[in-house]
């Protein structure tokens, strides 16, 4: 990346750490966590139903 | 975060912008940890304004320092101090591009072979292409590259 172009935007990233509203960071890690859980395809979810194994030697 | 709030305000107030970065290839392909939602946006006065209506309509907040955070300044002037820009909005943290390395100028190019996608909530939005994300990332030094992104859209392309 161009350095400055670089640069500009880790200052960008590290001005808004400092800035985020720490309950409202964590508030927005939390919903984009279970939103991205929602998005993605069944078999790549956490928590997802689990054939067990005794079924999956079965079939 | 609430993507589709901030993808519905940018597709309600008409700006010209392309998602990029690591939520367009969450939404093109498969999970990839990310907090924020990344826009090239046209690098035009009318397109400029109508950033800056959409991101005051998210309640975004910016300043040039620490000091002088906070509401987003009157008008879109401020718009033009600078290439990127990292904001907090109600919904989320949203990066404005005016230009993204290894695609410097060649917005309308890029935007002809990005693809208009919908949001699990129905929301329209421009989506980079895959052959541009690559190139977003080959751009950038080695250190700094998403290995997992680069080598998952390289095997796509079959490159």
């Amino acid at each position: 990346m161009n350095p400055s172009l670089h640069d500009e935007k880790a200052r960008e990233e590290a001005k808004r750490d400092r800035m985020y509203d720490p309950v409202l960071r964590w508030k927005h890690i939390q919903e984009t966590i279970t939103w991205a859980e929602a998005t993605m395809p069944q078999h790549l979810r956490r928590n997802r139903p689990r054939v067990p194994k005794l079924l999956k030697a079965i079939s | 975060m609430n993507v589709d709030a901030i993808l519905e305000s940018f597709h309600r107030h008409e700006v010209d912008a392309i998602l990029i970065g690591g939520m367009n290839f969450l939404l093109r392909h498969e999970p990839v940890l990310t907090f924020d939602v990344d826009f090239w946006v046209n690098d035009t006065d009318e397109n400029l304004a109508h950033v800056a209506t959409a991101l005051r309509n998210l309640g975004a907040e910016w300043g040039k320092d620490e000091k002088t955070w906070g509401p987003l300044p009157s008008g879109h002037g401020w718009l033009r101090t600078q290439n990127v820009f990292c904001l907090t909005t109600r919904h989320g943290a949203v990066d404005i591009f005016r230009s993204v390395e290894g695609l410097d100028g060649q917005y309308a190019a890029c935007k002809a072979r990005s693809t208009v996608e919908r949001s699990e909530g129905g929301i329209s939005y421009r989506s980079l292409s895959d052959q541009d994300m690559l190139a977003c990332q080959l751009a950038l030094p080695e250190n700094l590259r998403r290995l997992d992104r680069t080598n998952y859209l390289k095997n796509l392309l079959e490159l």
